[in-house]
């Protein structure tokens, strides 16, 4: 199977590959796995908590080329974008940019998937350190 | 000659007999590996294009059709992974987009386990790994080996198959990073 000229472009040389700590509030953390080929992607995205805007992206997958692209471009995507604009990221986009073919589908829903994932995260995480900093409050009321 | 296009029509009758029928073996999980190849070499044989090269061309083309879905049906049912989800699909069972979701703790260590794999520096250290893995992928074969099991006798069938479909999504991770390592 050939692939398309941007996938091997992003195959050969992967963009934001790496990782944040999970231990900082303003990192969220996207974990899936496709069980149709059994790859992994972490992807995760670092956020301004004042702006709402996405400053840094970071993946890391050990799946096929079209794995591989599809989460580099995500990254590509992510950087800049706020969260509601993030959100509205979909994976035929991706497959539209990237020419995949429909078996290599899955690899595009993934990082969807992940990107999805990676918010929630960070949310929860955000709402989680909103509560605590407001427990003071509501013990004295 | 006669008796060759008889052999071969008869099973070409057979109306799309499934992997197991057509190596004349039990609708089962669990089989003996060396059973499983005897059956084929036997039927190989009888089928094989060689042996019906002197045959009228539709004799010729029906064994080729037959040996190519013997090999099929061989290929499929020799190997542990590919036999479980087959026998799966013939229960009925959900197919591996049915149960997307994996736990992250097993996910992030399937993360790593790739990531020791690609930096690991020595063959030893290496190999340790894949033999940790090839122990982890028997041990998951035995629970897939248990839940066929059950599925024979009585009990909840739905859970069950649902069960499999989960060791068996798991499994493909396991399997991949093998494949790749």
């Amino acid at each position: 199977m050939a692939y398309s000229s941007k996938v091997l472009d992003h195959y050969n040389n992967p963009r934001n590959v790496g990782s944040f700590s999970t231990a900082d509030p303003n990192v969220g953390t996207g974990l899936v796995g496709a069980p149709e080929c059994g790859d992994v992607l972490k992807l995760q995205i670092l956020v301004n908590p004042e702006t709402g805007v996405i400053e840094d992206a970071k993946f890391k997958t050990f799946g096929c080329g079209s794995a591989i692209a599809s989460s580099s471009l995500a990254t590509e995507w992510l950087r800049g974008k706020t969260i509601e604009q993030a959100l509205a990221i979909k994976n035929t986009e991706i497959v539209e940019e990237l020419a995949l073919p429909p078996v290599k589908v899955h690899c595009s829903v993934l990082a969807e998937d992940a990107i999805k994932a990676a918010i929630k995260n960070y949310q929860e995480k955000q709402a989680a350190r909103q509560s605590k900093e407001a427990k003071p409050e509501a013990v004295g009321v | 000659m006669w008796l060759r296009q008889f052999v071969l029509d008869v099973i070409g009758r057979m109306s799309q007999p499934d992997y197991f029928e057509r190596l004349g073996l039990p609708r089962r999980f669990s089989l003996d590996v060396a059973e499983i190849d005897r059956q084929y070499l036997a039927r190989s044989r009888a089928l094989h294009p060689d042996f019906h090269q002197l045959g009228a061309s539709s004799e010729q083309q029906a064994s080729m059709e037959l040996t190519a879905q013997l090999n099929e049906a061989y290929a499929t049912l020799r190997d542990p992974f590919r036999r479980a989800e087959y026998l799966l699909q013939l229960h009925g069972g959900p197919p591996p987009n049915a149960s997307p979701e994996m736990p992250p703790e097993f996910l992030e260590e399937v993360l790593e386990l790739r990531m020791a794999l690609a930096e690991a520096a020595e063959d030893a250290e290496r190999a340790e790994i894949e033999r940790q893995l090839r122990e982890r992928r028997d041990g998951m074969l035995r629970e897939i080996a248990d839940d066929f099991d059950r599925l024979e006798r009585d009990g909840d069938r739905s859970a069950i198959l649902l069960s499999l479909r989960r060791r068996l999504n798991a499994l493909k991770y396991i399997q991949n990073l093998l494949r790749r390592s």
